[in-house]
């Protein structure tokens, strides 16, 4: 039928508003539900390398480490010397990283521990309240970590059998996985028994140096170690910590879409079937195959798109919730996240639509003379 | 009744029914399958721990947990520790993640240097690892096609595979074994070890040898190995809270909702059926009971089929993807029966509603 | 334009096989003239429902033709019939069969709609057609306001929307009173004498006899014999004498009645024409 006909696949979903919203309401669960999901993936990625984000475009590391946080990379401090001789350079800093399990109130939380060096770049960026570390007892830690196990400055922690003070909280350091602290890079080192050491060695290239240039300069220069640029190694990590998540996340993803795709199928067929008389008195009337099939697509399309719309906003809305209340988990939902949905959201219809057409084109339009 | 009413009227539509059964299905699976992944998470977390045969672990101190920790003492703990009365044995490790390569392929593993090579795991091929030598987890070995004999490069360093094991490996990570002196050179570690994995001798208990060490041995913290799993558990569990409430609310949402727009259509086509029961004598209890008899019986359904799937899925899911193990725990069953109730309950209001309101004179009119 | 409208030749349906066969209509033969109204009459199961679902193109015939404006449709495909009922025929069923998500008006703009007119063409002539009807100011009322009579009178209007040549009508006064059915008949009456509309009727309602021009009595799937059936002297039903409730002997004919009423008073009226 054509445009100024009556629009009969609308009227039919509006003549039942409970279940109209019903439906849109499990549709726009499911939906938000893989938006929240991938966000959620998205923002531990885009959180594990919060603190490499902050720091100089060159990494030197142990040779073969190409990754920050999944792996073990062990150098000599004094290589710091050596690095900041290799014309290009501006500044080595030697930093000491470590995944720390602390102990609060009797539970493990994970965090990550940078030692760096008090004065020298390396430390938290950004202050909500007191001041960095400068003696080895001394500690600064992340102001949401602190904030949720009721830690303040001056109250101490035990972790790895040494007394740390909390002396600073950092802004902008929250991570789901990976809040971050601070501490003096002896001290790091001391609790790991590894003095003279560092882990990895940040450097800054000379004003308008090239960091791709400089790293492939350091690593010929230098044997026995990587060098690396700090993009490379940031994608690197983030790959590292979300390609496991994928599994999971395909399986909860596939399971909201058949949810999605049932809970349209189910509404489109049983009012189909529920109003089988009128539909067989419309095939009686003239209405062909080809209409029929529109009007059961229109209310198919008409739920999934609905349903799409809703969930995009339930998850938007979701999102922003999450991080005003519960600022450690960072979702991040991406234009090309949303663009996706739109577009499956089309293809659930189509395939939630085919058992209720199917229904269609095998109902007799005799039936509609049956008492 | 002798008239198994609310069964035939649920399956007159058996298209409905078996839509509804499957949504409901579908919607306790998210809360079954993510708790089983978690789990199986978690059994793998701490598979080495269980199978080295270690009754008490002696950690540095303040630390229980291996995953995402360090932990470091001086080697001569070892030998203190070996000489607390009461340990038969007392084997030093050295435990740190590390990236192994083989050409473009490259994997996470734990690598766990101690002076045997990875015993007493048991081999699934192979043997143990000599010094230059590594034991790989089986499915990453099979990712970076690393088979015995072959070379993979860890640290820079090349390591020939001298064997695999089986059973150690999670989505999160893999599990290798080397020298403890290898390990120890290329982590600038000589003279330092992790973790002391105490056995004890039969006359005494876990609990007691640890607290025994801990007494006698400074600077560290002894755990049972019950202990220590425990707290590994625990840091998965604490980090995964969050995600599988969500999940469950979810879960609970769209649950409700499927059931609920089943019975509200099943209501709907059966209306006239409750007024002719009505009308010919049965009561407003009755019919109330029959609407939510068919409530109930297809969340029942639906949960049912929801193990099964979940089942399912634990026995296909590690083909597809072999590190995603899953395990189906009691809890998380009856915790997805719990929510299964609050579906059914929530999705039976509607129904109730409208058949209490049912007028039985309504049979005579058009 | 030829005054024969519809042939049918040899109609047969079957349906089921084996021990569930069952010969619903058996080698029919009917001419239908233009502007001709015929009731079809039989007890239940005769196979009328049947028969009016062939002739509707809604049910595929098992054997003979089916000539409508001088096109078999018989041996229409599946995709022609549609268009072709959506232009030739209309329809009228027992239960009315309205969509429930439609208002009055939009019930006959989507027959209209079907039928090729959109927009403000088919709007106008929905409103048009309702308004003759009687029922201009039900216009957007949803169908489970209006009463069996309006409904009737939506039906009726959706049924002409597309001027058909041939109106198929099932019960159509079964779910009216007395003043609804009489008015029904009335607008069916008009539509055959005034716009040449063959209209075809299946029912047991005896009223429709009046303005039939022709009853046809199916049973067991085949047109009896009209001159095996004798009408009531009384109330003009027809009645089939082997089956007849009551019966007189009168002048050396057998008079058959549809009940002892009417064959008591019949004996009254003789007494009385008698008596003067």
């Amino acid at each position: 039928m054509a445009g100024g006909s009556v629009p009969v696949a609308q009227r039919q979903l509006l003549a039942e508003p409970v279940k109209l919203a019903v439906t849109l309401v499990a549709v726009a669960a499911a939906v938000a539900l893989v938006l929240l999901l991938s966000g959620l993936r998205r923002g531990m990625g885009e959180q594990v390398t919060l603190y490499l984000d902050h720091q100089a475009p060159v990494l030197v590391a142990q040779q073969g480490a190409r990754d920050f946080l999944s792996q073990t990379s062990v150098l000599p401090e004094a290589l710091a010397g050596d690095i900041e001789r290799v014309p290009g350079v501006a500044e080595a800093t030697p930093i000491s990283q470590e995944y720390a399990m602390l102990r609060l109130h009797e539970r493990p939380v994970l965090a990550l521990l940078i030692g760096f060096d008090p004065g020298k770049p390396g430390g938290p960026w950004r202050l909500a309240s007191g001041r960095a570390p400068s003696g080895s007892s001394e500690l600064v830690l992340d102001r949401v970590l602190a904030s949720e196990h009721g830690l303040e400055i001056g109250s101490t922690l035990e972790y790895r059998g040494a007394q740390l003070r909390i002396v600073g909280l950092s802004r902008g350091t929250s991570g789901f996985m990976t809040p971050l602290a601070f501490a003096p890079r002896t001290t790091v080192n001391a609790l790991s028994r590894r003095p003279g050491t560092a882990n990895f060695i940040f450097v800054r290239p000379d004003p308008g140096g090239s960091p791709d240039a400089l790293a492939a300069r350091i690593d010929r220069a230098i044997p026995g170690i990587s060098a690396l640029t700090r993009r490379e190694v940031a994608a690197n990590d983030r790959r590292q910590f979300v390609d496991p998540f994928s599994g999971p996340l395909f399986a909860m993803v596939a399971i909201a879409f058949a949810v999605a795709i049932l809970v349209i199928g189910l509404a489109v067929y049983s009012s189909t079937a529920e109003r089988s008389r009128e539909y067989a008195t419309l095939k009686a009337l003239g209405l062909g195959r080809r209409a029929l099939f529109r009007l059961i697509g229109v209310q198919a399309a008409g739920l999934a798109l609905g349903g799409t719309v809703l969930g995009i906003l339930l998850a938007l809305t979701a999102a922003r919730a999450v991080s005003e209340l519960a600022p450690k988990y960072l979702i991040a939902i991406s234009a090309g996240g949303v663009a996706a949905i739109a577009a499956s959201a089309l293809a659930m219809a189509l395939v939630a639509a085919l058992v209720p057409a199917r229904f269609l084109a095998r109902l007799d339009p005799a039936s509609a003379f049956r008492r | 009744m002798s008239v198994p009413l609310a069964r035939r009227q649920l399956l007159f539509r058996k298209g409905r029914a078996v839509a509804g059964v499957a949504g409901i299905a579908a919607a306790l699976l998210l809360v079954l399958a993510l708790k089983a992944i978690f789990a199986g998470i978690n059994d793998r977390l701490t598979a080495y721990i269980d199978k080295s045969g270690a009754d008490v672990i002696v950690a540095q101190r303040g630390v229980d947990t291996m995953h995402m920790t360090q932990s470091a003492l001086p080697e001569q703990t070892a030998t203190a520790v070996a000489a607390v009365p009461g340990v038969a044995e007392a084997r030093p490790i050295l435990y740190a993640p590390a990236m192994i390569e083989r050409g473009e392929a490259r994997g996470i593993a734990y690598l766990v240097g101690d002076d045997s090579g990875g015993a007493p795991l048991p081999m699934a091929t192979g043997r143990r690892a000599r010094a230059g030598e590594i034991v790989l987890e089986r499915t990453l070995a099979e990712r970076l096609d690393a088979r015995a004999g072959s070379g993979v490069r860890v640290f820079g360093r090349t390591f020939r595979v001298s064997g695999e094991v089986d059973g150690l490996a999670s989505i999160l990570n893999s599990v290798a074994f080397v020298r403890r002196q290898d390990l120890a050179r290329v982590l600038e570690s000589v003279g330092v070890v992790s973790y002391v994995l105490v056995r004890a001798r039969p006359e005494i208990g876990g609990a007691e040898l640890a607290a025994r060490i801990e007494a006698s041995v400074p600077g560290v913290t002894a755990s049972t190995r019950a202990a220590f799993a425990s707290s590994e558990r625990r840091v998965v569990g604490d980090m995964t809270t969050d995600i599988v409430r969500a999940m469950i609310l979810v879960g609970f949402v769209i649950g409700v909702a499927v059931a609920g727009l089943v019975a509200y259509s099943a209501t709907l086509s059966q209306i006239r059926d409750y007024a002719v029961l009505r009308a010919v004598g049965l009561r407003v209890r009755g019919a109330l009971a029959l609407a939510v008899a068919q409530v109930g019986a297809t969340v029942a359904a639906g949960f049912l089929l929801a193990l099964a799937l979940v089942w399912a899925l634990a026995a296909i899911l590690p083909r597809l993807t072999p590190t995603l193990v899953l395990a189906i725990r009691t809890a998380d069953v009856a915790l997805a029966l719990v929510v299964a109730g609050a579906v059914a309950l929530a999705a039976a209001a509607f129904p109730v509603l409208r058949v209490a309101r049912i007028d039985p004179a309504s049979v005579f009119r058009r | 334009m030829e005054s024969t409208l519809v042939r049918i030749h040899n109609l047969a349906k079957t349906f089921g096989e084996g021990e569930t066969r069952v010969e619903a209509v058996r080698g029919l033969d009917l001419d239908l003239a233009r502007g001709e109204i015929v009731l079809v009459m039989g007890p239940s199961g005769s196979g009328k429902t049947t028969f009016l679902s062939m002739l509707g193109g809604l049910l595929r015939v098992s054997a003979g033709e089916i000539w409508v404006n001088g096109t078999d449709i018989a041996a229409l495909g599946e995709r022609e019939l549609p268009p072709f009922r959506a232009s030739t025929m209309g329809f009228i069923f027992q239960d009315f069969n309205l969509i429930a998500a439609l208002s009055a008006r939009e019930n006959v703009e989507v027959a209209l709609n079907i039928g090729g007119q959109s927009g403000g063409t088919a709007r106008e002539r929905a409103r048009g057609l309702l308004e003759s009807l009687g029922t201009g100011d039900r216009l957007d009322f949803p169908i489970e306001k209006l009463s069996g009579g309006e409904k009737q009178r939506v039906a009726i209007a959706r049924a002409v929307a597309n001027r058909p040549m041939l109106i198929l009508a099932d019960e159509p006064t079964a779910n009216l009173d007395s003043h609804h059915g009489a008015e029904t008949m009335r607008l069916l009456r008009t539509l055959a004498k005034e716009e040449g509309v063959t209209v075809v009727i299946v029912s047991h309602d005896q009223r429709l006899r009046e303005i039939a021009d022709r009853v046809l009595w199916l049973e067991d799937g085949q047109f009896k014999a009209l001159q095996a059936l004798a009408r009531d002297p009384v109330c003009g039903m027809l009645i089939d004498p082997a089956q007849a409730p009551a019966e007189l002997e009168s002048d050396g004919e057998t008079l058959y009645f549809c009940s002892s009423g009417c064959r008591r008073q019949y004996e009254e009226e003789r007494l009385v024409a008698a008596s003067q």
